[in-house]
């Protein structure tokens, strides 16, 4: 059984998706059904995480069979310190995701399956070792935010859901095509990563209208762009700031919490294991990519007067930041990295969360009025109706800023400490950014949860039982691994530098 | 007897207890019964229960200090690696003690905290920060003194928070929380460059601190964000503006959340780390600031119209007077500057929180009233060191070490006057209130205990706190000289720059002491609060930095709307679409083109490969019999000329 967990953790969705859509009556069975297909999947995956062992870079809980074998396709699954914590984060959302859609009136069943089906796929994507796989999954992974947007999202919910489909499919069409490129550009073909790793292609070209292109470098640049496209990275992000606009608050959660995190991780896999020649002389690039998400995502961040375009742009800067780490090519740099798609994602999962209940209470996402923003709607004194939810947006900003003892902080600092060997003037940079983002976060508190209650929001409850069973402990995770980050660092690290090492 | 390897968990968790006691107070305190106050004290108890063992444990040990650390991210030892860990030391005990003092002083005022809209707020935000100055102080890296740090700030902000339900209290706290979390950052980025080279950065281990490569690039940026950052939580100009805004928290509550306890916590980190960052060269072009902002923030000060304005203004003064006096005299004068500080300041603010226009002149006030201003003054004693309090000897050895450049001494001395001016024109405008408002004896006296822990004698061990060479007035052991390994020994000073120095600054005291009494009847006669006009406008509103940094915010957001604006609605909602709506189009009109034009083609010539059989077909059924006949005549001819050939 326990060779077998990770199938076991993709699969329960998939089933749980399909035996929830069609059991009969009672109508609630379904619900129960989703949520035991998604906790069950979640347990195997943290049952997973839990019996790895530390200090070894090598790949675990390996499942192997032939798939495809005439295209050399294969079924291999595997886990190790760089995604055991991917496997953690869309274990933990998830069933919080499930349990916040309990009471929908509408398309339950379909919100549900939808859901399971994108925790199949994240889980798939995340542990795959067959590039071909790895992309299957990962394809497969817009068409349920596709749905989700398109059915439950806001008013221009089509439009929104049509673009990021077409930013989806693009950018898959794009990794598709680097794929490819470097299957065919090895002897014999395959798509599996252990065989590929370390730059098996690097001194290889092709030849397109007379000239020649190197495999490595086309590769690289094609898998980057795909992904550009599919983590919000500036300026080709366009599509996720109407996501955020017109999707529910789940999705959301969903796409900044849990997808964004595994596309990053997708980058690092994909760069770190097979462009290591590439990686060296593209690292500045990186990180001034990086920088510029932080940098211009503060600033587009400061002029937000509404919620959810306010958290697209948190969540931009957010990626900014992990992108610095990556870019910095050190073991502080990447190990924080993948710490802070971790915690990232709990934080901005749980913060997008408290802010579609606050949405959905008051009725509206404008925080502050004026400036041709729907006229004199805004919040207020949040705080003295529900003063749980104020202490734990509270804690979800401390950790989005990086204060000590969050778990926000972690990651940046090894961040710092990474990104300052390689370009310390981008680190002053996001230094700046990070400043900023203090400024804009703290001010949007004030007006939502300080002040004058507003008498728009006299009925505003506090969180209720079950709001406090979704999201306190995503709260007391972010805590939690801020003050003891130990287990999880010494089960990424020895990953980290094994990959560092066939760069450097 | 509990040693000292014994402690660290003890310590820690006397710590975690008061701030579990100050959640539990924020969360549930209107619930409880006198809004946990009795909560709130257990944790005074319990802290002061753990700190009294760590100082058996040290006099057991000689006073020696000691040390534990451990890896929280990276392996201790390791470059790069965070460690935290706890350091038991005097000073660390000392200062430990003091903010439990305060908080003490602070619980005591009972009434003044009950007058709150929230009261549990108020003892949450002691509680928080009181665990936060002690955190800091036995904290053996920086990473921990920073949750300190953080711990303070949170602190300060729950305080202005008993009355957050007013637009501008919340304005007004959000500010401070910007203001001091940008700080925080600040400092925790300039750390992470230092601890780039650095394994550790452990205060008791100073090898921890030495680099092979020596000093790079990277580690002069480290050490000036890190200053950076100190600076900007010790709120002196251009940080001022905070300050000088009114708020309706009584002066006490305010002074200490939000200037006293972050300054302590923050001391921490400078005293601690202030012999690195003076190896790197950055400490004394940060001395010279501090300086500069002594200036600025008595000129504001100075104008202000509102009492607890200018007790702000005169708050960053002291802390930045203090920072100077680190730079330029060491750890140990400034210490003894320290210490007047917290304790000095608390006592005026305690006073001057009983004292009040909205009290009355009631016989029964009278002599608590009386008793409030003698306190007062007695407080500004303690903070500017008159004689017998500890921060004179302080003053007089900064200013003899500093003797042989007379330009330098003399812009130290006018400094120091500067500040004791401002100090004194408030004690003298408290000594001028008459009326009190209604608070027991207890909070009317316990500023006592501070102004007796400010004595002279207690941290110096001599009568004048070292005012006289040579110290013939020593009766004790100095406690500073215990703290900082045999610093602050007058012997060491030539006599004549001791004098010189003694002089000026007693000469400062007297001269401020006047000035600060003729400028506090001068406010007081004007019977309206004065309409400022010009200059004095311009200063008193903190030379209106924030409204300069409010307008560079502002710019920000235009950018940043214009930004979104461009890419977002324009290119992804406007551009795009429409390109790519016309491209697909246009393509598609294209191919629709070619396709016509390839269908029509190849109907034409189907047409015409049709035609001409067809038309030859037809001629056969036109019923015309010669056509017959030239067909019948012909196929013969072609079958006979093809059996020929063959």
């Amino acid at each position: 059984m326990s060779q077998h967990l990770i199938t076991l953790m993709i699969l329960l969705p998939f089933v749980g998706a399909i035996l929830q859509a069609f059991v009969p009556n009672p109508p609630g069975a379904g619900r129960w059904i989703a949520l035991a297909a998604s906790v069950l999947a979640s347990v195997c995956g943290v049952a997973l995480v839990a019996s790895l062992q530390g200090q070894t870079a090598d790949l675990q809980a390996i499942e192997s069979l032939p798939w495809i074998g005439s295209f050399a396709i294969s079924y291999e699954m595997g886990i190790d310190g760089l995604n055991a914590l991917l496997v953690l984060l869309v274990a933990i959302i998830f069933p919080v995701l499930v349990g916040y859609e309990w009471n929908q009136k509408l398309g339950r069943r379909g919100v549900h399956g939808l859901f399971l089906l994108l925790q199949c796929a994240l889980f798939g994507t995340v542990c795959a070792q067959d590039l071909f796989l790895q992309f299957f999954f990962w394809a497969f992974t817009s068409i349920p935010v596709y749905f989700l947007v398109a059915i439950w999202g806001g008013e221009e919910r089509e439009n929104a859901a049509f673009r990021s489909l077409v930013a989806a499919s693009i950018g898959n069409a794009l990794l598709f095509a680097a794929l490819i490129l470097i299957y065919y550009s090895v002897e014999p073909h395959t798509f599996a990563l252990k065989e590929l790793a370390g730059g098996r292609f690097s001194a290889r070209a092709f030849h397109l209208f007379g000239s020649e292109f190197p495999v490595s470098g086309v590769a690289f640049a094609l898998i980057g762009a795909g992904l550009a496209l599919r983590i919000p990275v500036w300026p080709v992000h366009g599509w996720f700031t109407q996501i955020a606009e017109e999707a529910p608050p789940s999705v959301l959660v969903a796409f900044a919490g849990a997808t964004v995190p595994v596309a990053i991780y997708v980058f690092i896999r994909l760069t770190y294991a097979l462009f290591p020649e590439i990686l060296s002389s593209a690292s500045g690039t990186i990180m001034a990519v990086g920088a510029m998400n932080l940098v211009i995502g503060g600033i587009c961040a400061v002029a937000q007067r509404s919620l959810r375009p306010l958290l697209a742009f948190v969540c931009l800067g957010q990626v900014g930041f992990m992108l610095l780490g990556i870019g910095s090519l050190s073991s502080a740099g990447l190990v924080g990295a993948v710490y802070q798609q971790f915690v990232v994602g709990l934080g901005l999962a749980g913060f997008a969360l408290l802010l579609g209940i606050v949405i959905d209470r008051v009725g509206h996402a404008d925080f502050m009025s004026g400036g041709g923003n729907k006229g004199e709607r805004s919040f207020g004194g949040v705080a003295v109706r529900a003063p749980t939810v104020a202490i734990v947006a509270g804690i979800f900003i401390a950790s989005l800023l990086g204060f000590p003892g969050s778990g926000g902080f972690v990651g940046n600092a090894l961040v710092m400490i990474g990104s300052y060997s390689a370009l310390p003037g981008l680190v002053l940079l996001a230094g700046a950014a990070v400043l900023l983002a203090a400024y804009y976060l703290f001010t949007m508190y004030r007006h939502v949860f300080l002040g004058k209650p507003r008498a728009e929001g006299a009925e505003f409850k506090d969180l209720s039982l079950r709001e406090r069973a979704l999201i306190l402990p995503l709260a007391a995770s972010l805590l939690a691994f801020g003050i003891y980050p130990k287990p999880l660092l010494e089960l990424v690290r020895p990953t980290v530098l094994t990959l560092l090492s066939t760069v450097k | 007897m509990i040693t000292l390897p014994e402690l660290p968990v003890l310590l820690v968790a006397g710590i975690a207890y008061f701030l579990l006691a100050g959640l539990i107070i924020l969360i549930w305190g209107r619930r409880l019964s006198r809004h946990g106050d009795w909560l709130a004290w257990s944790g005074v108890l319990v802290a002061l229960g753990v700190f009294a063992a760590l100082a058996g444990a040290l006099a057991e040990e000689g006073y020696r200090a000691w040390h534990l650390g451990r890896g929280w991210v990276g392996s201790p030892g390791e470059t790069g690696a965070i460690a935290v860990g706890v350091l038991e030391d005097p000073v660390g005990l000392a200062v430990a003690l003091i903010a439990l003092a305060l908080t003490a002083v602070a619980f005591s005022s009972r009434q003044l905290i009950l007058k709150e809209p929230r009261p549990e707020r108020i003892y949450a935000a002691l509680s928080f920060s009181t665990a936060g100055v002690a955190l800091s102080w036995i904290s053996l890296t920086p990473w921990l003194a920073f949750i300190g740090i953080g711990l303070t700030v949170l602190g300060g902000f729950f305080a202005l928070g008993a009355r957050w339900e007013e637009n501008g209290e919340a304005a007004l706290a959000t500010r401070f929380v910007i203001q001091r979390s940008g700080g925080l950052i600040l400092a925790v980025f300039g750390a992470c460059g230092l601890a780039l080279s650095r394994a550790g950065l452990s205060w008791g281990d100073p090898a921890s601190w030495s680099t092979d490569a020596g000093l790079v690039p990277v580690d002069l940026i480290g050490g000036i964000c890190l200053l950076a950052g100190l600076f900007v939580q010790l709120q002196p100009f251009p940080f001022l503006g905070w300050a000088l805004t009114p708020s309706g928290v009584p002066t006490l509550l305010r002074a200490l959340s939000t200037q006293i306890f972050p300054g302590l916590a923050t001391f921490a980190v400078l005293i601690r780390s202030g012999a690195e960052l003076e190896r790197m060269g950055l400490l004394v072009p940060f001395g010279w600031v501090q300086l500069l902002s002594v200036a600025f923030a008595v000129g504001a000060g100075l104008f202000q119209s509102q009492w607890r304005m200018g007790f702000g203004a005169w708050l960053s003064s002291a802390f930045s007077i203090t920072s100077a006096c680190l730079v330029f005299s060491g750890p140990a004068n400034a210490f003894s500057l320290l210490v007047g500080v917290a304790l000095g300041g608390t006592a005026v603010a305690g006073c001057a929180s009983s004292l009040g226009f909205g009290g009355s002149q009631s016989a029964s006030n009278r002599s608590r009233a009386l008793w409030a201003r003698i306190l007062g003054f007695a407080g500004m004693a303690t903070a500017t060191g008159l004689l017998l309090f500890a921060p004179a000897g302080g003053f007089i050895q900064w200013i003899s070490g500093a003797w042989n450049d007379p330009l330098v001494a003399a812009l130290f001395a006018l400094a120091i006057f500067a500040h004791l001016c401002l100090g004194w024109k408030l004690a003298w405008q408290l000594s001028f209130v008459k009326n009190l408002v209604q608070v027991p004896w207890v909070s009317v006296l316990s500023p006592v205990l501070l102004v007796l822990f400010g004595l002279a004698v207690a941290w110096r061990g001599s009568l004048t706190g070292g005012a006289i060479p040579g110290d013939p007035d020593r009766v004790a052991p100095s406690a500073i000289e215990l703290f900082f390994n045999g610093q602050s020994a007058t012997g060491i000073l030539e006599e004549s720059a001791f004098l010189g120095a003694s002089g000026t600054f007693w000469t400062s005291l007297v001269v401020a002491l006047a000035l600060g009494y003729w400028l506090a009847r001068k406010a007081r006669q004007r019977k309206e609060p004065q309409e400022l006009k010009g200059v004095a406008l311009f200063v008193a509103e903190g030379y209106r930095v924030d409204r300069g940094a409010e307008r560079g915010l502002k710019l920000i957001a235009r950018l940043g709307g214009q930004v979104v604006e461009a890419i977002d609605e324009r290119v992804w909602r406007e551009w795009l679409p429409r390109g790519a709506d016309f491209a697909i189009r246009r393509i598609a009109a294209l191919a629709m083109a070619i396709d016509t034009r390839l269908l029509s083609g190849l109907r034409l010539a189907l047409r015409k490969c049709v035609d001409a059989p067809a038309a030859g077909l037809q001629l056969i059924q036109n019923g015309n019999i010669q056509w017959y006949i030239f067909f019948a005549i012909g196929s013969g001819v072609l079958m006979l000329l093809h059996f020929m050939r063959s």
